[in-house]
């Protein structure tokens, strides 16, 4: 698992010791689902997040 | 009365707008101090607003069904020069200078608003027991939660007080306080409705849609807010040789019992009405709902990062939720959104052998306000969590779905069934869910409150 301290020292350094402490657990068990996820991606994976050319509409209506 | 039936009114003057309105405003006045429902109450511009819809009803300029009909916005929806929170300290103060685009679109169709609900501070959370603004109860059982986040919505049109209320669905929240309230909820197609002039909560994520009383009703809004024409069914249309399909894997699981034979018995319904129901199998529904997770924190921390630094400002539950965002790497970010257009394919195979998917809208009725686990089937979970499960894949695959009641619990408690459909397929569900309520089936016993 990552450490989440370590990391939180270098991103994000004012969550309090304690707090990380709290949401290290649901963390840790959100990387054990995804992490094995991320295996099977290959290259012609593109990401689903599309530009919209329609900011008023939100996209194709 | 549901809207098509205060439409019907409308028009042969049995009732004036001004009336439904004045009804409104004093179900508001009595309910809403037990449920907080509202956190801002527009009286008086809902009075004059209802005045000009007669007036124009008089003098033969008619804006269609939603003419003079009072409704709702969730608090998270920009409303010209009216107060505007998302549930928020840090947007306590905040007055939008233009209307959302939905708001627009409703306000050509002629509504009157009412004024602004309640919701889980930033609409992140389920249960809409918030630290600003109160929690706001479910109408079956004050000591409960009315489900999240669009909480005062679901809540809001159970006892009456409006008609439709808007609400947004990021994980569920559109669906889980229909469920919980014993309203229909309508989630369309991702993108379907603008969330223009809306904060956002996931901003691949985010879906804006209506909750209402009937399926009728929330298409009519639906109509009015998207291009979709054409969607309300006739009282005779019938679902004869629809494939509803049955998943035999995950959506059953871990679900209280009279749920899961609450959304069966609507089933049964169905058959009875001439569609042919059958068991399919699903994909991997906790693969997608790691990578919901994942967009979701990452997605949600962006949209505050510029005010996280203020931390007394937020409530506990949503602060550890954007501290976690924080601490997700970029990459997975992008890895999570690499999966979901794989998973989007993938899923979609399903709709070779059915047409739409029934399935519980959410896996228990309402727990109580301050309960943070609950037992399921033997197994303890996080109340969030459990509540979302069968939620969330569906706003990673942007698929539309309709929720409605499907009974209630020996305690009285609503219980919700979810109806998935294909991408801009709304008008399948609609056409289902108008059936069933046609047969009764949908029928649940109003709040007492």
């Amino acid at each position: 698992m990552p450490d989440w301290k370590q990391a939180a020292r270098a991103m994000a350094p004012e969550i309090p010791e304690a707090q990380l402490d709290a949401i290290a657990p649901a963390l840790d068990s959100l990387e054990k689902a995804f992490r094995p996820l991320t295996a099977g991606i290959d290259a012609e994976d593109s990401p689903a997040v599309m530009f919209s050319a329609f900011p008023e509409a939100g996209g194709p209506q | 009365m549901n809207i098509l039936e205060a439409a019907a009114q409308l028009r042969t003057r049995q009732v004036s707008s001004v009336e439904l309105t004045r009804a409104c405003l004093d179900r508001i006045e009595a309910a809403n101090p037990k449920v907080n429902a509202f956190i801002t109450v527009t009286r008086e511009e809902a009075l004059r607003s209802a005045a000009v819809s007669d007036a124009e009803l008089a003098q033969g300029t008619d804006r269609g069904p939603l003419h003079g009909i009072p409704v709702a916005y969730k608090d998270l929806i920009f409303t010209k020069g009216i107060r505007t929170t998302a549930g928020s300290k840090i947007y306590e103060n905040f007055v939008p200078d233009h209307d959302a685009k939905l708001v627009r679109d409703l306000d050509q169709a002629g509504v009157v608003m009412l004024g602004k609900t309640g919701l889980h501070e930033l609409a992140y959370g389920i249960t809409s027991t918030n630290p600003h603004y109160g929690a706001v109860r479910n109408p079956y059982d004050l000591e409960r939660i009315p489900g999240g986040s669009s909480g005062g919505s679901g809540a809001a049109v159970a006892t009456g007080m409006c008609f439709m209320a808007m609400g947004s669905d990021t994980g569920g929240s559109i669906r889980i306080p229909a469920s919980f309230c014993g309203t229909v909820g309508l989630k369309p197609t991702f993108g379907r409705v603008s969330n223009h002039g809306c904060f956002p909560l996931g901003f691949s994520l985010d879906h804006m849609g209506p909750l209402t009383r009937t399926t009728r009703d929330a298409a009519i809004c639906l109509e009015a807010m998207s291009s979709l024409r054409g969607s309300v069914p006739a009282k005779s249309s019938g679902i004869r040789g629809l494939r509803i399909g049955i998943p035999k894997n995950y959506y059953f699981e871990r679900t209280q019992p009279e749920v899961a034979a609450g959304v069966r018995k609507m089933a049964e319904t169905a058959t009875a009405l001439g569609a042919e129901v059958k068991e399919v199998e699903v994909m991997d529904i906790d693969a997608i709902n790691a990578v919901a997770r994942i967009i979701l924190l990452v997605e949600a921390t962006a949209a505050v990062s510029q005010h996280l630094h203020k931390r007394e400002l937020f409530g506990a539950d949503t602060l550890a939720l954007f501290d976690q965002g924080r601490l997700i790497p970029g990459v997975d970010y992008v890895n999570a959104q690499r999966l979901r257009k794989r998973y989007q394919d993938e899923f979609a195979k399903v709709w070779a052998h059915c047409d739409c998917l029934f399935a519980p809208a959410t896996p228990t009725t309402a727990p109580k306000i301050g309960q943070t686990r609950m037992i399921i089937d033997g197994v303890e979970d996080d109340v969030r969590l459990a509540t979302t499960r069968p939620m969330r894949a569906i706003n990673v695959l942007g698929l539309p779905v309709l929720s409605l009641p499907c009974g209630q619990d020996p305690a009285g408690l609503p219980m919700g069934l979810q109806i998935i459909g294909r991408l801009w397929d709304e008008a399948t569900l609609i056409r289902i869910g108008a059936a069933l309520e046609d047969a009764g089936a949908a029928a649940i016993r109003p709040p007492t409150c």
